[in-house]
């Protein structure tokens, strides 16, 4: 009996190893960026750990690797399509910024905007800041509001990306309610500009 | 055994080789996720033991020993849960349990039994403070022992999240509002959602939970996702705990782990921990 639960857990085993390897590209864009030679490649991947996103440039060399930025793929709006994976040049530089967004829960979903720098020729992401704690700022924005249609995190013509969020009281005497959070591209990050409570039409 | 265990690890080492191409990094990444896995795997693995061994000594014992716990009678309602109004949170009266988290004696089961007792009769609504602490405190201590999660965190994001009780999402014992189905299925309520460029009202579905301690347990289960591994790192440290939180994206509110800490130390939550 012993050797054949042995036996068996080593199947599961096994059999699961290659899994942890295994992903799919869910989607994919080639773009041409001042400063490298040949188009990159760029993949958002959903592996059994979860999303990330690659950049490979000629004969596959790996340019970058976000490691894991959420469980779930999640889309969000840019250009007025949903989508999760897009770009926008924020800071105007004639190179696109790339965007690609996942979720991780319980409740919240994150959008990453990563910046090619073309004097180092290496991708980074760009923060985004907690003027309030600014060891709080995080590499990506966040909603903890979840719309299934992307509509929860979207780009603006303008530049500006807005979340749809919770606005937690100062104390809890009261319940949280639902806000729009506006970020704005400036030197180099993302600022805070603008949040507000909303209500139904 | 021993030899069991060198095969094992012999085993676990061959298959990660194989499975990365030899990649000194990516085998210990693999080495990493299997031990990970096994490490979240031990306390389901004890409770089925712990099950198990219930079960065989149910069936071995023809009749219950006269000594033993009554956990199956229902406990009396002697820890009544008072619902307040937002204007009441005054007139309540302020008797916070200390909790004991080794007590055996039989006074302490009773307290065990009441405090279950008053959670099961809570049918939400807003709370005062202190009453908030009296009858979460012991379910976040549970839902802490087993998960690593700071019992005064847990008690401070249901607060912050239900505003003292008030908003648990209909029957639905959901204390932190989180969507899709739960082990009870799902409640459907109207809620804002965001379409192009204007708020409209929408049905949206919330997990439902068949008890305030599954709320907690599931809540603090979703903690254990890789991306919070930095809080729970600080399981030690409920302010520290709170900020790694908001590092690791929890909250859109920038304010999110101040507003858990000043929770925590306006209502002495820490005393949970």
């Amino acid at each position: 009996m012993k050797k054949i639960i042995f036996t068996l857990l080593l199947a599961i085993f096994f059999g699961s190893l290659p899994m942890l390897h295994a992903s799919e590209a869910i989607a994919s864009l080639s773009l041409q960026l001042k400063g490298i030679d040949t188009p990159v490649i760029i993949e958002k991947l959903n592996a059994a750990d979860g999303i990330s996103l690659k950049i490979s440039g000629n004969s596959d060399n790996l340019l970058f690797d976000s490691g894991i930025i959420g469980s779930e793929n999640k889309l969000f709006v840019v250009a007025d399509q949903a989508t999760g994976l897009g770009t926008f040049d924020f800071d105007g530089d004639g190179n696109v910024e790339i965007l690609a967004s996942a979720f991780y829960g319980p409740k919240a979903s994150a959008l990453y905007v990563y910046r090619f720098d073309p004097a180092s020729k290496k991708f980074s992401p760009v923060r985004f800041l907690n003027s309030s704690d600014p060891e709080l700022s995080t590499d990506f924005m966040t909603s903890d509001l979840r719309q299934e249609d992307g509509q929860d995190m979207v780009v603006k013509a303008d530049g500006s990306i807005v979340a749809l969020g919770l606005i937690y009281p100062a104390k809890p005497d009261e319940t949280p309610v639902q806000g729009l959070y506006t970020w704005k591209f400036s030197n180099g990050e993302f600022k805070l500009i603008d949040k507000k409570a909303v209500t139904a039409d | 055994m021993r030899q069991f265990k060198r095969f094992s690890v012999l085993m676990l080492i061959a298959a990660a080789m194989l499975t990365t191409g030899c990649d000194a990094t990516k085998i210990l990444d693999v080495i990493t996720k299997v031990a990970e896995g096994v490490q979240k795997a031990i306390p389901a693995i004890k409770e089925v033991v712990n099950t198990v061994q219930q079960v065989t000594q149910g069936d071995n014992t023809a009749t219950p020993a006269p000594n033993t716990p009554a956990t199956e009678t229902p406990a009396k309602n002697d820890a009544a849960v008072v619902v307040t109004n937002p204007g009441d949170e005054e007139e309540v009266g302020n008797n916070p349990t200390t909790p004991t988290s080794t007590g055996t004696s039989t006074a302490t089961d009773t307290t065990g039994n009441d405090s279950e007792a008053a959670l099961a009769n809570y049918r939400g609504g807003r709370l005062a403070p202190a009453e908030f602490g009296r009858l979460f405190g012991p379910a976040a201590q549970e839902a802490s022992r087993r998960s690593g999660v700071p019992a005064s965190i847990i008690l401070a994001q249901a607060a912050l999240e239900t505003g003292w009780g008030s908003s648990s999402i209909g029957n639905a014992k959901n204390l932190f509002g989180i969507k899709g189905t739960g082990p009870a299925g799902s409640v459907t309520v109207p809620t804002q959602e965001y379409r192009n460029g204007r708020m409209v009202t929408e049905n949206a579905s919330f997990r439902k939970y068949n008890t305030w301690q599954e709320s907690i347990e599931d809540h603090s289960r979703l903690l254990q996702n890789s991306r919070y591994a930095n809080a729970m790192r600080n399981r030690d440290n409920p302010d520290q705990f709170a900020r790694e939180l908001q590092r690791a994206g929890y909250a859109t509110d920038p304010e999110y782990a101040s507003k858990l800490i000043s929770i925590m130390k306006s209502n002495n939550f820490y005393r949970f921990n």
